[in-house]
Protein backbone atom coordinates (compact mmCIF):
# COMPACT_ATOMS: atom_id res chain seq x y z
CA UNK A 1 0.00 0.00 0.00
CA UNK A 2 0.86 3.64 -0.52
CA UNK A 3 -0.03 6.84 1.26
CA UNK A 4 -1.28 10.37 -0.27
CA UNK A 5 -2.41 13.49 0.60
CA UNK A 6 -4.91 14.81 -1.84
CA UNK A 7 -6.00 18.58 -2.14
CA UNK A 8 -9.15 19.51 -3.63
CA UNK A 9 -9.51 22.97 -3.77
CA UNK A 10 -13.30 24.90 -6.39
CA UNK A 11 -16.19 27.01 -6.01
CA UNK A 12 -18.53 25.09 -3.80
CA UNK A 13 -21.35 23.15 -5.75
CA UNK A 14 -23.34 19.79 -4.90
CA UNK A 15 -21.20 16.85 -5.45
CA UNK A 16 -17.79 17.60 -5.13
CA UNK A 17 -17.25 15.18 -2.01
CA UNK A 18 -19.33 12.57 -4.14
CA UNK A 19 -17.08 13.21 -7.22
CA UNK A 20 -13.77 13.31 -5.07
CA UNK A 21 -14.61 10.24 -3.22
CA UNK A 22 -16.05 8.23 -5.79
CA UNK A 23 -12.79 8.56 -7.91
CA UNK A 24 -10.75 7.29 -4.84
CA UNK A 25 -13.11 4.66 -4.35
CA UNK A 26 -13.08 3.42 -7.53
CA UNK A 27 -9.31 2.86 -7.49
CA UNK A 28 -9.22 1.13 -4.94
CA UNK A 29 -8.64 3.58 -2.07
CA UNK A 30 -9.15 3.65 1.52
CA UNK A 31 -9.84 6.76 2.93
CA UNK A 32 -8.21 7.61 6.36
CA UNK A 33 -8.61 11.25 7.96
CA UNK A 34 -10.31 13.83 6.02
CA UNK A 35 -11.19 17.29 6.48
CA UNK A 36 -13.27 20.08 4.34
CA UNK A 37 -14.08 23.45 4.60
CA UNK A 38 -15.71 26.17 2.98
CA UNK A 39 -15.18 30.25 2.80
CA UNK A 40 -17.35 32.31 1.02
CA UNK A 41 -18.78 29.80 -1.22
CA UNK A 42 -14.69 28.59 -1.93
CA UNK A 43 -14.31 24.59 -1.37
CA UNK A 44 -11.26 23.26 0.31
CA UNK A 45 -10.95 19.20 1.24
CA UNK A 46 -7.86 17.29 1.72
CA UNK A 47 -7.53 14.04 2.55
CA UNK A 48 -5.16 11.47 3.45
CA UNK A 49 -5.80 7.89 1.56
CA UNK A 50 -4.29 4.47 1.56
CA UNK A 51 -3.61 3.34 -2.11
CA UNK A 52 -3.25 0.25 -3.53
CA UNK A 53 0.80 -0.16 -4.49
CA UNK A 54 -0.36 -1.21 -8.22
CA UNK A 55 -1.18 1.95 -8.52
CA UNK A 56 1.02 4.91 -9.49
CA UNK A 57 0.61 8.58 -8.51
CA UNK A 58 0.51 8.92 -12.47
CA UNK A 59 -2.44 6.81 -12.18
CA UNK A 60 -4.37 8.27 -9.45
CA UNK A 61 -3.71 11.59 -10.49
CA UNK A 62 -5.17 10.45 -14.56
CA UNK A 63 -8.67 8.99 -12.30
CA UNK A 64 -9.45 12.53 -11.62
CA UNK A 65 -8.83 14.33 -14.71
CA UNK A 66 -12.42 13.83 -15.91
CA UNK A 67 -14.09 15.15 -12.38
CA UNK A 68 -11.86 18.02 -12.67
CA UNK A 69 -13.27 19.22 -15.62
CA UNK A 70 -17.03 18.10 -14.85
CA UNK A 71 -16.48 20.62 -10.89
CA UNK A 72 -14.04 22.54 -12.35
CA UNK A 73 -11.86 21.59 -9.51
CA UNK A 74 -7.72 22.00 -8.67
CA UNK A 75 -6.44 18.55 -7.14
CA UNK A 76 -3.24 18.07 -5.90
CA UNK A 77 -2.01 14.64 -4.85
CA UNK A 78 1.55 14.24 -2.61
CA UNK A 79 2.81 10.60 -1.71
CA UNK A 80 3.38 10.23 2.25
CA UNK A 81 5.78 8.17 4.58
CA UNK A 82 4.40 4.84 5.04
CA UNK A 83 3.99 5.56 8.77
CA UNK A 84 1.82 8.14 10.02
CA UNK A 85 4.55 10.11 12.41
CA UNK A 86 3.50 13.49 13.03
CA UNK A 87 2.22 13.20 16.32
CA UNK A 88 1.15 15.98 18.37
CA UNK A 89 2.10 16.46 22.37
CA UNK A 90 -1.67 16.37 23.33
CA UNK A 91 -0.88 18.75 25.48
CA UNK A 92 -2.39 22.18 23.79
CA UNK A 93 -3.53 25.92 24.71
CA UNK A 94 -6.71 27.59 23.08
CA UNK A 95 -6.09 31.25 22.39
CA UNK A 96 -8.95 33.75 21.31
CA UNK A 97 -8.39 37.13 20.49
CA UNK A 98 -11.01 39.66 19.56
CA UNK A 99 -11.42 43.19 18.91
CA UNK A 100 -11.44 46.01 16.16
CA UNK A 101 -10.30 44.99 12.75
CA UNK A 102 -6.90 46.18 11.90
CA UNK A 103 -4.68 44.25 9.58
CA UNK A 104 -1.72 42.19 11.12
CA UNK A 105 -3.61 41.06 13.69
CA UNK A 106 -2.96 37.35 12.95
CA UNK A 107 0.23 37.75 11.81
CA UNK A 108 1.79 39.47 15.29
CA UNK A 109 0.01 36.25 17.59
CA UNK A 110 1.77 34.02 14.73
CA UNK A 111 4.76 35.33 15.46
CA UNK A 112 4.68 35.51 18.57
CA UNK A 113 4.04 32.12 18.86
CA UNK A 114 6.23 30.99 16.75
CA UNK A 115 9.11 32.87 18.31
CA UNK A 116 8.53 31.14 21.93
CA UNK A 117 8.59 27.43 19.60
CA UNK A 118 4.86 27.00 19.80
CA UNK A 119 3.42 25.05 16.84
CA UNK A 120 -0.13 26.23 15.61
CA UNK A 121 -2.37 23.28 15.18
CA UNK A 122 -5.64 24.85 14.44
CA UNK A 123 -6.84 28.24 13.28
CA UNK A 124 -9.95 29.94 12.44
CA UNK A 125 -10.72 33.71 12.18
CA UNK A 126 -13.76 35.82 11.25
CA UNK A 127 -14.01 39.52 10.41
CA UNK A 128 -17.93 40.52 11.44
CA UNK A 129 -19.42 43.53 9.30
CA UNK A 130 -20.60 45.96 11.63
CA UNK A 131 -22.23 49.72 11.25
CA UNK A 132 -19.08 52.02 11.36
CA UNK A 133 -16.12 49.34 11.45
CA UNK A 134 -15.83 46.03 11.60
CA UNK A 135 -14.61 43.27 14.38
CA UNK A 136 -12.29 40.37 14.32
CA UNK A 137 -12.25 37.36 15.71
CA UNK A 138 -9.12 34.97 16.07
CA UNK A 139 -9.38 31.15 17.27
CA UNK A 140 -6.22 29.39 17.66
CA UNK A 141 -5.38 25.92 18.60
CA UNK A 142 -1.06 25.53 20.30
CA UNK A 143 0.37 23.04 20.61
CA UNK A 144 2.39 23.64 24.32
CA UNK A 145 6.36 22.81 24.35
CA UNK A 146 7.85 23.14 27.79
CA UNK A 147 9.43 26.69 26.47
CA UNK A 148 5.83 27.02 25.23
CA UNK A 149 3.51 26.81 28.08
CA UNK A 150 -0.11 28.28 28.95
CA UNK A 151 1.54 30.47 31.47
CA UNK A 152 4.58 31.58 29.28
CA UNK A 153 2.11 32.53 26.24
CA UNK A 154 -0.89 34.55 28.11
CA UNK A 155 1.64 37.12 29.44
CA UNK A 156 2.90 37.44 25.98
CA UNK A 157 0.05 37.27 23.79
CA UNK A 158 -1.30 39.31 26.25
CA UNK A 159 1.35 42.12 25.52
CA UNK A 160 1.20 41.52 21.71
CA UNK A 161 -2.82 41.60 21.91
CA UNK A 162 -2.26 45.18 23.74
CA UNK A 163 -0.51 46.58 21.11
CA UNK A 164 -2.69 45.91 18.52
CA UNK A 165 -5.60 47.28 21.05
CA UNK A 166 -7.64 43.58 20.86
CA UNK A 167 -8.54 41.23 23.70
CA UNK A 168 -6.87 38.08 24.10
CA UNK A 169 -7.66 35.16 26.25
CA UNK A 170 -5.40 32.08 26.62
CA UNK A 171 -6.78 28.58 28.55
CA UNK A 172 -6.21 25.05 28.79
CA UNK A 173 -7.14 23.05 25.60
CA UNK A 174 -9.38 20.74 27.55
CA UNK A 175 -7.94 17.55 26.17
CA UNK A 176 -8.38 15.25 29.35
CA UNK A 177 -9.22 11.66 28.36
CA UNK A 178 -12.67 10.75 30.75
CA UNK B 1 -35.96 54.37 27.85
CA UNK B 2 -35.74 53.00 24.03
CA UNK B 3 -33.42 50.48 23.64
CA UNK B 4 -29.52 51.08 23.84
CA UNK B 5 -27.06 50.47 21.29
CA UNK B 6 -25.20 47.05 21.81
CA UNK B 7 -21.79 47.53 22.54
CA UNK B 8 -19.95 44.28 20.05
CA UNK B 9 -16.72 42.44 20.24
CA UNK B 10 -14.77 45.54 18.75
CA UNK B 11 -14.89 47.32 21.68
CA UNK B 12 -12.22 46.21 24.27
CA UNK B 13 -15.01 47.42 27.00
CA UNK B 14 -16.17 43.97 27.33
CA UNK B 15 -13.19 42.79 28.36
CA UNK B 16 -13.20 44.35 31.48
CA UNK B 17 -14.33 43.09 35.26
CA UNK B 18 -17.53 45.11 35.85
CA UNK B 19 -17.88 46.75 39.76
CA UNK B 20 -20.51 46.20 41.85
CA UNK B 21 -23.26 47.70 41.96
CA UNK B 22 -22.95 50.07 45.18
CA UNK B 23 -26.78 50.58 46.13
CA UNK B 24 -29.85 49.51 44.04
CA UNK B 25 -31.22 52.78 43.66
CA UNK B 26 -33.25 54.40 41.10
CA UNK B 27 -30.16 54.92 38.82
CA UNK B 28 -29.79 51.04 38.91
CA UNK B 29 -33.14 51.15 38.50
CA UNK B 30 -33.32 52.89 35.20
CA UNK B 31 -30.03 50.72 34.09
CA UNK B 32 -32.04 47.99 34.49
CA UNK B 33 -35.06 49.44 32.52
CA UNK B 34 -32.26 49.81 29.70
CA UNK B 35 -31.67 46.49 29.83
CA UNK B 36 -35.01 45.10 29.62
CA UNK B 37 -35.82 47.87 26.72
CA UNK B 38 -32.59 46.69 24.97
CA UNK B 39 -33.57 42.75 25.09
CA UNK B 40 -36.46 42.99 24.21
CA UNK B 41 -35.90 44.90 21.00
CA UNK B 42 -34.22 42.16 19.65
CA UNK B 43 -36.95 39.37 19.66
CA UNK B 44 -34.21 36.42 19.71
CA UNK B 45 -32.31 38.23 22.41
CA UNK B 46 -32.74 36.29 26.17
CA UNK B 47 -30.53 38.26 28.14
CA UNK B 48 -28.22 41.51 28.49
CA UNK B 49 -25.52 41.95 30.84
CA UNK B 50 -24.80 45.96 31.42
CA UNK B 51 -21.85 46.38 29.43
CA UNK B 52 -23.37 45.16 26.69
CA UNK B 53 -24.90 48.79 26.62
CA UNK B 54 -21.53 50.38 27.58
CA UNK B 55 -22.35 50.28 31.83
CA UNK B 56 -19.47 48.54 33.61
CA UNK B 57 -21.16 47.25 36.69
CA UNK B 58 -22.38 43.79 37.73
CA UNK B 59 -25.62 44.06 36.34
CA UNK B 60 -28.11 41.77 33.77
CA UNK B 61 -31.16 40.96 33.03
CA UNK B 62 -32.87 37.37 31.22
CA UNK B 63 -35.97 36.14 30.30
CA UNK B 64 -35.91 32.78 28.79
CA UNK B 65 -39.94 32.37 29.41
CA UNK B 66 -40.73 32.49 25.37
CA UNK B 67 -37.67 30.45 24.20
CA UNK B 68 -37.86 26.58 23.03
CA UNK B 69 -34.80 25.38 25.02
CA UNK B 70 -36.30 26.47 28.15
CA UNK B 71 -37.11 24.06 30.65
CA UNK B 72 -36.81 25.52 34.10
CA UNK B 73 -37.50 29.85 34.06
CA UNK B 74 -37.97 32.72 36.38
CA UNK B 75 -39.26 34.77 33.77
CA UNK B 76 -38.34 38.55 33.43
CA UNK B 77 -35.31 38.54 35.79
CA UNK B 78 -32.92 41.21 37.04
CA UNK B 79 -29.90 40.70 39.09
CA UNK B 80 -27.48 43.07 40.39
CA UNK B 81 -23.88 41.52 42.25
CA UNK B 82 -24.57 37.88 41.15
CA UNK B 83 -22.85 35.49 42.77
CA UNK B 84 -22.53 31.69 41.61
CA UNK B 85 -22.68 29.51 44.86
CA UNK B 86 -22.80 26.48 43.18
CA UNK B 87 -22.33 25.02 39.98
CA UNK B 88 -23.46 21.28 38.62
CA UNK B 89 -22.06 19.19 35.49
CA UNK B 90 -21.16 20.87 32.90
CA UNK B 91 -22.51 20.46 29.08
CA UNK B 92 -21.72 21.62 25.74
CA UNK B 93 -24.46 22.88 24.00
CA UNK B 94 -24.04 26.28 20.77
CA UNK B 95 -25.13 29.63 22.55
CA UNK B 96 -24.56 33.22 20.60
CA UNK B 97 -24.31 36.64 21.73
CA UNK B 98 -25.65 39.85 20.64
CA UNK B 99 -21.97 41.38 20.80
CA UNK B 100 -20.80 38.83 18.82
CA UNK B 101 -23.01 39.16 15.78
CA UNK B 102 -22.69 36.23 13.10
CA UNK B 103 -21.31 33.57 14.97
CA UNK B 104 -21.93 30.91 17.57
CA UNK B 105 -19.81 28.71 19.37
CA UNK B 106 -20.00 25.14 21.59
CA UNK B 107 -19.79 26.06 25.09
CA UNK B 108 -19.69 23.89 28.05
CA UNK B 109 -22.03 25.11 30.79
CA UNK B 110 -23.10 23.76 34.04
CA UNK B 111 -26.72 21.97 33.68
CA UNK B 112 -27.47 23.32 37.30
CA UNK B 113 -26.62 26.38 39.14
CA UNK B 114 -27.71 28.34 42.24
CA UNK B 115 -26.68 32.33 41.95
CA UNK B 116 -27.37 35.02 45.18
CA UNK B 117 -27.27 38.14 44.15
CA UNK B 118 -29.69 41.56 44.63
CA UNK B 119 -33.32 42.09 42.36
CA UNK B 120 -34.99 45.61 41.82
CA UNK B 121 -35.91 46.54 45.48
CA UNK B 122 -32.20 45.48 47.12
CA UNK B 123 -33.84 42.36 48.12
CA UNK B 124 -31.18 39.09 48.71
CA UNK B 125 -32.38 36.66 46.39
CA UNK B 126 -31.15 32.66 45.60
CA UNK B 127 -31.93 31.75 42.19
CA UNK B 128 -31.83 27.83 41.59
CA UNK B 129 -31.81 27.19 37.85
CA UNK B 130 -30.86 24.57 35.54
CA UNK B 131 -30.98 24.24 31.28
CA UNK B 132 -30.93 26.60 28.82
CA UNK B 133 -31.73 29.78 31.86
CA UNK B 134 -29.02 28.28 33.83
CA UNK B 135 -26.75 28.68 30.65
CA UNK B 136 -27.97 32.39 29.90
CA UNK B 137 -27.22 33.17 33.82
CA UNK B 138 -24.33 32.23 32.95
CA UNK B 139 -23.31 33.73 30.35
CA UNK B 140 -24.74 36.99 31.60
CA UNK B 141 -22.40 36.62 34.60
CA UNK B 142 -19.45 35.84 32.35
CA UNK B 143 -20.19 39.41 30.77
CA UNK B 144 -19.07 40.78 33.91
CA UNK B 145 -16.11 39.36 34.20
CA UNK B 146 -14.89 40.50 31.12
CA UNK B 147 -15.46 37.21 29.23
CA UNK B 148 -17.39 36.60 25.99
CA UNK B 149 -18.45 32.86 24.83
CA UNK B 150 -15.10 33.02 22.47
CA UNK B 151 -13.08 33.01 25.35
CA UNK B 152 -14.77 30.05 26.26
CA UNK B 153 -14.44 27.97 23.48
CA UNK B 154 -12.00 24.28 23.52
CA UNK B 155 -10.69 25.78 19.83
CA UNK B 156 -11.54 26.55 16.13
CA UNK B 157 -13.76 23.98 15.40
CA UNK B 158 -15.98 25.01 18.11
CA UNK B 159 -16.65 28.42 16.77
CA UNK B 160 -19.33 28.24 13.89
CA UNK B 161 -20.76 31.16 11.30
CA UNK B 162 -24.49 31.95 11.70
CA UNK B 163 -24.41 32.98 8.21
CA UNK B 164 -23.83 31.06 5.28
CA UNK B 165 -21.98 32.84 2.71
CA UNK B 166 -22.85 31.89 -0.89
Amino acid sequence: MSRYSLHAIGTDRPGIVAGVTGVLADSGCNLEDSRMAILHGQFAIMLVVEAPQRLSLEQLEASFREIQEELNLMVVIRPLPKQSNVKVSGDTVAVSVHGADRPGIVSSIATRVAELGGNIIDLATHKIEEQGGSSYVLLLTIETTPDCTEEILSPELDAVASQLGVSCVVHAGGDELF
Amino acid sequence: MPARPIVTVAHLKLGVRCAEVDQIDERARALAVDMVDTMRASPACVGIAAPQIGVNLRAFVIDCSSHRRTTVNHGELVLFNPVVTSLGAVAFEREGCMSVPDLTGDVGRALEIVVEGFDLSGSRIVIESSGFEARAIQHEIDHLDGLLFLDRLSGPGALHQRKVYR
